[in-house]
């Protein structure tokens, strides 16, 4: 790309595939449509905050005492009240249908042993299959208990008094984790795919041999190739990072420059692992089920996106530096959240730039020996 | 019988790509033991930073305490509030504790010194629960050094069904499996129309006496075996590497991987019967099932705590009724009386997507 000629055969290039994607009329929307439908959808639904749990009642006393405490959980605020029903049989079977996420058993006598002062004891039956729910109801039993026995004696333990502070996010908003989140993604989506599948067409086709006949040279072949997409890709996250900052009030507390920044060596390696999918995939079908397996989903699931990477096996976490979007996420999460520069940020932008610079690189003179 | 002719071509035309072959059957079985290994929501080794003013072996006990179980891991100890927001502000500590000058003859007074617990919200379900176990840490052994006996309230007994350890392991599997098959499901299917548009071929199945259905159900079939030996191998590795056997009714669990199967296949169809190039057929196929597997399914996710729109939009995607039917079979040990509300909506779903598949290609509307 030396010569002015270069440059002429780029820009033809780039009308050409410019020209290709306007001739399929389902492409722009997907191209552009599509992320944001799939930023709403993640902004709305990617939240584990469960408000309430629901407690299914077994009432076997039938006292006041015991109605008061159905009472109180319907009033709670950690609960939510899913029925009485008859016998302890019928409640597990609420829990077996997915009706109800707890069930509270009150054993007759119950009244009569809290009257005379002597240990009542009640029964919470938990549903473990989702252990958020759950974790969280029995949060709540327990609560709910701690302030029925702290009726009984109001005097105050010993012990440090422990405050809390929470930084960045003080209302627990999952979608303030989320949403940079998806940013990543539908950039990854968007470059990665559109890339794989336009070079594997033409590969497909045999149209690439006529390309590679013609006096352009390679590299302004591939340039003309890719540019579309990268172009579309920046696109797709401008309007996503602008979606996110005035339609979800995400903030952005660093510097939108730093998050424009690091979209260079990110295109770089989603433009490059494209190619590699391109290389390595004789039709398009084997290029989809490679890109969505081998790349896509891993690289997903690896970045800390939603499964933290804390808590993934101590000999796998050394495996998820590799993943350019786990450190992605670390910047945009980073900048957007917690307002952090350069000065923090340095590591993860440097090994971002890394993978950037050597999947590109790497892809590129890999694509050049096969098809010289 | 001309069904069987497509289904056979179809089935040649695989086992000449033998690698399209490969990924479709095991391909899912090895993603969902790598991803089962890893995968996990539970809260552990949370990098903790510590700044510790009082340096007292009771301070120091009390940062052993929260560093001693597997939740916490010290990561800093910085020396002053400036390093703390830093390392902070850099994701290189999620909680930080800060224990004042004096706590320990504060606490020998019998007096409530103050400890300070940070914590970076940003990860909110984590934080939480992060935040949580912190406090109790903190409160049960600020009060143990204080010399204060609690005694446990007696008051309820507390019993977990189904999954008495909460992991989130045993959760997640079903929604794993979901999302692995929904994916390689409908890709497959996905460019298989598509496909013989963009060669050419689509014509001279359309003149030859095949009928629409004929071509549609001769395209799915193949397929639809396929995918269900590949949901087979997957529940045999989730029973073999991480003791997920079904504990309810074999027979729900077949009727629900056959089911949602063929829905996926089904929607595979219709997706390749509506696009012009495999490009946008791809890109088509890969929104609509990681998406909505991942995000509408109860995967991760619950679906209670979503706006009342999107539980709506969940409710016509078959991934939800598998995950839950799933839950319900292999985890609580449920069968068919139990389940047969997600295999109605399953067929449901499939009959429909057939249905749309078959009145496209009879339209001939290419």
């Amino acid at each position: 790309m030396t010569t002015s000629g270069g440059w002429i055969a780029l820009g033809g290039l780039v009308r050409k595939e410019l020209r290709q994607i306007r001739a399929d009329p389902r492409m722009i929307p997907v191209l552009v449509v599509a992320p944001v439908l799939q930023l709403l959808i993640f902004g709305y639904a990617a939240t584990m905050d469960v408000t309430r749990a629901r407690v299914a009642v077994v009432d076997l006393d039938g006292s006041p005492a015991s109605r008061s405490l159905a009472a109180r959980i319907a009033s709670s605020d950690s609960f939510e009240l899913a029925g009485r029903v008859p016998t302890a049989d019928a409640g597990e079977r609420r829990l077996l249908q997915g009706s109800a996420d707890l069930v509270l058993t009150v054993p007759a006598g119950y009244g009569r042993e809290l009257a005379a002062r002597r240990d009542a004891t009640v029964q919470f039956l938990v549903d473990g299959t989702e252990s958020t729910t759950a974790s969280i109801g029995m949060a709540g039993a327990a609560g709910l208990l701690d302030s029925l026995t702290a009726q009984a004696s109001a005097e105050p333990s010993p012990g440090p008094e422990v405050r809390r502070l929470v930084l960045y996010n003080p209302d627990f908003k999952s979608r303030f984790f989320m949403v940079p989140g998806v940013l990543a993604i539908v950039l990854l989506i968007v470059t990665l795919v559109a890339t794989a599948m336009a070079v594997v067409k033409e590969k497909e086709l045999g149209t690439f041999e006529m390309l590679a006949v013609t006096p352009v040279s390679r590299s302004t072949l591939l340039a003309g190739k890719l540019l579309p997409f990268a172009a579309f890709g920046l696109l797709d996250s401008a309007i996503v990072l602008l979606l996110s900052r005035y339609w979800f009030d995400v903030p952005l507390r660093g510097s939108a420059l730093l998050l424009l920044g690091v979209a260079v060596p990110w295109v770089l390696c989603t433009l490059g692992l494209g190619l590699l999918v391109s290389i390595v995939s004789r039709t398009q079908q084997q290029a989809m089920m490679t890109a969505l397996f081998l790349v896509l989903l891993p690289l997903i699931y690896f970045s800390g996106f939603v499964f933290p990477i804390e808590s993934m096996p101590l000999a796998v976490q050394p495996f998820t530096e590799a993943d350019p979007l786990k450190h992605l996420m670390l910047v945009l999460r980073g900048v957007m959240l917690r307002g952090a520069g350069l000065r923090e940020l340095w590591p993860p932008i440097v090994k971002l730039a890394a993978t950037g610079v050597v999947t590109f690189a790497g892809a590129v003179a890999l694509f050049r020996k096969r098809l010289a | 019988m001309s069904l069987l002719a497509v289904a056979r071509k179809e089935l040649r035309q695989l086992s000449r790509d033998p690698r399209s072959l490969a990924v479709l059957v095991a391909m899912p079985a090895a993603l969902t033991l790598l991803f089962g290994t890893v995968l996990s929501l539970d809260v552990r080794r949370v990098p903790l930073a510590v700044l510790d003013r009082d340096s007292t072996a009771a301070s120091r006990s009390l940062v052993a305490a929260m560093t001693s179980g597997e939740y916490f891991t010290l990561s800093a100890r910085p020396s002053s509030e400036e390093e703390l927001g830093s390392l902070l502000s850099a994701g290189r500590a999620t909680v930080a504790v800060v224990v004042g000058r004096g706590f320990e003859s504060l606490l020998a007074r019998g007096e409530h010194p103050a400890v300070q617990v940070v914590v970076d919200g940003s990860n909110a379900t984590s934080a939480q629960t992060a935040l949580g176990y912190a406090e109790q840490y903190l409160t049960a052994t600020g009060a143990r050094l204080a010399g204060a006996t609690i005694a446990p309230s007696p008051a309820a007994r507390l019993r977990v069904l189904y999954n008495p350890e909460l992991a989130s392991d045993r959760f997640l599997l079903p929604g794993l499996m979901a999302m692995i098959l929904m994916i390689s499901a409908t890709v497959a299917t996905s460019l298989s129309i598509v496909r013989e548009r963009e060669t050419g071929t689509i014509e001279q199945l359309l003149v030859s006496p095949l009928t629409a259905a004929e071509v549609v159900l001769g395209k799915a079939l193949p397929y639809g075996a396929l995918s269900l030996l590949a949901a087979l191998l997957v529940m045999a590795t989730a029973w073999l590497a991480f003791g997920l056997a079904v504990k309810g009714s074999l027979l729900a669990f077949l009727s629900l991987a056959a089911l949602f199967v063929l829905g996926a296949q089904a929607l595979g169809l219709v997706i390749s019967s509506v696009t012009r190039s495999q490009q946008v057929a791809f890109q088509l196929a890969t929104y609509a099932t990681m998406l909505p597997s991942f995000v509408l399914s109860g995967f991760v996710f619950p679906l209670r705590s979503m706006p009342e729109a999107l539980q709506w939009l969940a409710a016509l995607l078959p991934a939800r009724y598998f995950v839950s039917g799933l839950r319900s079979v292999v985890l609580k040990g449920a069968g068919l009386g139990v389940v047969w509300p997600d295999l109605a909506a399953l067929a449901g779903f499939a009959a429909l997507m057939l249905g749309a598949a078959i009145w496209r290609l009879q339209r001939g509307q290419l």
